[in-house]
């Protein structure tokens, strides 16, 4: 593990290292056969220590990603279907309210426990900063709560469960604008499932910020997925008359959408994320979480389990459902965990920050001209002499 | 008017009394008795206890920094091998940096912080107001530099204040004022910035030509560094890196992809729903 920083090489990445290089193998004997065992100079790290620090996040903040990501998926579910779904959403708008106030109520308990100082939670309140993802997110998770306990009143005054119809308190939540809400909350979901992907890429850690602009849409698939997956799961045991079926197909084609949108954002993702910097999402302890759990059996399964039935246009099987959702709900939550998990990896891993942070233009190195002058004694006397010329 | 450090690594000799200084005045806890064997640095990294931190790298001829082993080192002097030019201390030296927060034109901490604690004071450096700090732990991923931490004991971030304290009654930082060397220098950005060329001309003049500044042109999205330094080799031997990234540089577009992202499977849905109306 230790010697992973001096195993390490980036060839011919400045003039200078390719100087060194070629001057490296030019030497004879002993030193050549060093030379080989322990590449010099290229990939030369401060002791392998890492260059930036990972986030002292536990495992609320992942949890809470999934959690999150639950309720932000449901409520775009349940608020479109109030909008335009019918009569036959009625029991998945229901099912949805009850869902994203839960998710709305443990969110934020998680995020607070995670604080140094938890009692300074509402210092977060104080401002309002667009460069902060984090703040972003809490002015969303604060809006998205107040609207899901409004939507959820209203549907437990509808449905008499908890809050009596004709009690005042149930008269009074009745009259909320349900329909405008809906729109409102569904927005909202929207930006609760893909804040959190943005606030990991506005980082310096290199697995993260590499995945730049695909880690929102990234995260805000899974979190359509997620919901789809819970409103699927929950229906289940209800009876089946026709209308209750289309409905159910309707949210099963809303999961397999989301799915292949996972999929297809998780292979752009790979793709332009280089070895060193990927690494700990594809080998290791997390890796395999992250390719088994979370890419094979949380976004391949269930889209290949839904498929069968979806093209031939017949009911899902009961079992096929809710092996589906599961498989969906537990792949979400082990991305969750493996993306941070991974992330810390990626910080604590000099080379994959120098990778992350090497050159560009205008980066901070000697200029052409003063590596030319670092370059080996054979040119650098010749160097010497031009630079007291420039005096 | 920006006040900050010009850090002189050629003029630095490992006396570590910037860190001292620096625990004294700000009254810092120890880290306790670590021995870590790389070279004289057992203090190992900046963090929310440690403001000022000297880096030691020891360079055998053909090695680039202390993680080398001397066997290595002897074979290649035996067989002749000469990696580096004679430029500063010659083939076999020994490097030492006092690191410091760098106090970016464009902060990733500044920007990440969701309280507002991290804010730009009147010298034009970054504070963190411990008063305000709720510990989220956002700044700490968010630093380029690895520089600002949770502390575990008392849960809020910390760093280098550049002694707003003391520069409030018109002092110098406790680290410039205990360097024996002047490698810390303190005062007006735009001197500094005069002093460190006049400084690198001298070097190369007398022959160390592997002199330059880090911090000071180079074109990044962190600007420059209103604590910078002389170098005389590679930015990652010292474990700076070489093009520091702002982190929100483009959050804009992120915000936008995901908005669309939004849109476009919202819009899905609401087909997917809408379509069996349809048919029904």
């Amino acid at each position: 593990m230790m010697d992973r920083g001096r195993q390490g090489r980036r060839d011919g990445q400045t003039t200078l290292q390719g100087d060194r290089q070629m001057h490296e193998r030019q030497g004879g004997g002993v030193a050549e056969m060093e030379m080989r065992q322990t590449p010099q100079t290229a990939g030369a790290t401060y002791y392998n220590r890492p260059m930036i620090k990972k986030p002292t996040w536990r495992w609320f903040i992942p949890f809470y990603f999934f959690i999150g990501g639950v309720g932000g998926g449901v409520a775009l579910i349940g608020g479109l279907a109030d909008l335009i779904g019918g009569q036959r959403h009625r029991a998945t708008v229901r099912r949805a309210r009850y869902i994203a106030l839960g998710a709305a109520m443990i969110s934020p308990l998680l995020l607070i426990i995670d604080l140094g100082r938890p009692q300074r939670f509402h210092h977060m309140l104080r401002v309002f900063k667009a460069s902060s993802p984090l703040s972003v997110g809490t002015w969303v998770l604060l809006s998205f709560g107040l609207v899901s306990g409004a939507q959820a009143a209203h549907q437990a005054a509808e449905d008499n469960f908890i809050l009596r119809r004709e009690s005042w308190l149930g008269r009074l939540a009745r009259l909320l604008p349900s329909k405008p809400l809906s729109l409102l909350q569904a927005a909202l979901g929207v930006g609760l499932g893909g804040y959190t992907g943005i606030l990991l890429a506005a980082t310096a850690i290199p697995l993260w910020a590499t995945a730049g602009v695909l880690l929102g849409p990234f995260f805000l698939a899974t979190t359509l997925a997620c919901g789809a997956a819970a409103l699927a799961l929950t229906a289940v045991l209800r009876r089946g008359t026709p209308e209750d079926d289309k409905a159910r197909a309707e949210i099963q084609m809303v999961a397999t959408i989301s799915g292949v949108a996972q999929i297809g954002l998780e292979v752009a993702r790979e793709a332009m994320t280089p070895p060193t910097i990927g690494k700990p999402l594809r080998s290791g302890t997390w890796g395999m979480v992250y390719r088994i759990g979370a890419v094979g059996g949380g976004m391949l399964a269930p889209v290949a389990l839904r498929l069968p039935a979806q093209l031939r246009g017949r009911p899902m099987g009961r079992a096929i459902t809710v092996a589906a959702a599961s498989l969906t709900l537990a792949g979400g939550l082990a991305e969750r965990f493996a993306i941070v998990e991974a992330g810390k990896q990626s910080a604590d891993d000099p080379e994959a920050y120098q990778e992350f942070s090497a050159g560009q233009p205008g980066a901070a190195r000697p200029t052409p001209q003063q590596q030319a002058l670092m370059a080996p004694k054979t040119k650098g006397v010749k160097a010497r002499v031009a630079a007291s010329d420039t005096r | 008017m920006t006040k900050g450090f010009f850090t002189d690594t050629t003029l630095c000799i490992g006396c570590k009394a910037c860190e001292v200084a620096c625990k004294q005045w700000n009254q810092l806890p120890g880290d306790g008795y670590e021995f870590t064997g790389m070279s004289y640095d057992n203090t190992v990294a900046l963090g929310s206890t440690t403001w000022r931190h000297v880096a030691f790298i020891e360079q055998m001829a053909g090695q680039s920094n202390g993680t080398s082993n001397g066997a290595t080192a002897i074979a290649e002097r035996v067989s002749g091998h000469e990696a580096r030019s004679a430029g500063f201390l010659g083939e076999n030296r020994w490097l030492m940096m006092s690191d410091v927060c760098k106090h970016c034109a464009n902060a990733g901490c500044l920007d990440a912080c969701p309280t507002g604690a991290i804010i730009r004071n009147e010298f034009g450096d970054v504070y963190v107001q411990p008063d305000v700090c709720n510990g989220c732990g956002y700044c700490q991923p968010a630093c380029p530099f690895g520089v600002i931490e949770v502390s575990h004991d008392d849960g809020r971030a910390w760093k280098c204040t550049l002694c707003y304290d003391r520069q409030k009654d018109g002092l110098e930082p406790a680290c410039a004022k205990a360097c024996p060397t002047q490698s810390i220098q303190f005062g007006e950005i735009e001197e500094l910035h005069a002093q460190a060329r006049e400084r690198v001309g001298m070097l190369h003049a007398r022959g160390v030509t592997d002199a330059y500044l880090y911090g000071v042109d180079e074109q990044t999205s962190v600007g420059p560094l209103n604590a910078f330094f002389l170098l005389v080799d590679q930015p990652e031997v010292y474990n700076l890196p070489e093009t520091p990234h702002l982190p929100q540089a483009k959050i804009g577009t992120k915000y936008l992809a995901t908005a669309l992202a939004g849109l476009a499977l919202g819009a899905a849905t609401a087909l997917t729903l809408l379509g069996g109306r349809r048919r029904s």
